[in-house]
């Protein structure tokens, strides 16, 4: 659907293909803005009279606190710093797109699709790795179900934990990429019809849906961190505890 | 593929988007439609129910995005 861009340094490595194109290459402009970012508005952190980045940072280490974390009931002070680090990765990697000429690198399915594995394997591996295999197992069985109801449950629910990190990446994925299309296919229009009127009302348009897009690139951000937290918070089954954030 | 599969693609993807996108618009009518008369009973649980008002806009739009998916792949005759 978008293209995968030219390719700049092949890499083959045990017949999977890691070659450099312009999709990475933007994935590492997003990192180093993003890098750019939090080591920049961390220096010097100050009590009061705080600068305008440091209330950017504050802000945003709130919202992940009390909008992410704590509706999930994850143990704060263990999972902040790795759901803000995928809030903040996602958020930078669409926002990209809003840059003339290339599109956001979260619309290529293998981007959104590695980021769904790896909080897929998070999860599960942490479940297997505090119950045991046996206590895995135990543990996909949903509560209080015995006898035939279980033999029909049990494999809807493995099915349906399985399809989770499918419904994540393809909702980013379809997000970034239709937001695209549909930008594509306005200013198309000037092409197709050649006409100053329709230009006028195109270029118009065209600046409400970058600015929707804009809009979708944080409510998906969000959406994604939001749906990775409630998915590790099922996979680990805590007790409820109060989080601890200090 | 020959012309009957490709008029087949055609117009089952311009059948799928089109049902799904009425599905999505009545979902998210319905959803804003309650947020908005709860909003009116008690303005002070708008803050609390904002960001679940979004998630709610998320869920719905990516089951209209899957059928998108479906239609683009169709159209590219991919699928």
């Amino acid at each position: 659907m978008v293209p995968e861009g030219v390719v700049y340094i092949p890499i083959r490595l045990a017949g999977l293909d890691l070659s450099i194109n312009s999709n990475i290459v933007w994935i590492f402009v997003a990192s180093a803005l993003l890098l750019l970012f939090l080591l920049g508005s961390s220096r010097k952190l100050r009590l009061r009279r705080i600068g305008p980045l440091q209330n950017v940072l504050e802000y945003t280490v709130e919202f992940v606190e009390k909008q992410i974390i704590e509706p999930a009931e994850l143990d704060g002070k263990a999972w902040t710093p790795f759901f803000l680090s995928l809030f903040l990765y996602v958020l930078f990697n669409d926002l990209i797109g809003i840059i003339p000429g290339t599109h956001a690198t979260t619309s290529n399915i293998n981007a959104t699709g590695a980021l769904a594995l790896l909080v897929f394997f998070i999860g599960n591996g942490l479940r297997m790795w505090r119950k045991g295999i046996g206590g895995f197992a135990k543990s996909l069985i949903p509560e209080g179900v015995s006898g035939p109801l279980l033999v029909l449950m049990f494999p809807i629910e493995v099915i349906s934990q399985l399809l989770k990190p499918f419904s994540l990446a393809i909702r980013l994925f379809a997000n970034m990429t239709g937001d695209h299309l549909l930008l594509v296919t306005i200013i198309g229009f000037i092409m197709l019809f050649q006409n100053i009127a329709v230009s006028i009302v195109s270029i118009g348009g065209a600046v409400v849906v970058i600015l929707f897009e804009i809009f979708i690139d944080f409510i998906q951000a969000y959406v994604f961190a939001f749906l990775s937290a409630m998915l590790v918070s099922e996979c680990l089954e805590e007790m409820p505890e109060p989080v601890r954030t200090t | 593929m020959n012309s009957a599969n490709l008029f087949g693609a055609y117009i089952g993807s311009g059948i799928a988007i089109g049902l799904a996108a009425l599905g999505g618009g009545i979902g998210i009518g319905i959803l804003m439609a309650k947020v908005f008369e709860s909003m009116a009973r008690q303005p002070e649980v708008l803050a609390k129910m904002r960001p679940l008002m979004f998630i709610g806009i998320a869920f719905i739009e990516a089951i209209v995005l899957y059928a998108l998916v479906i239609a683009i792949l169709l159209v590219t005759k991919q699928a």
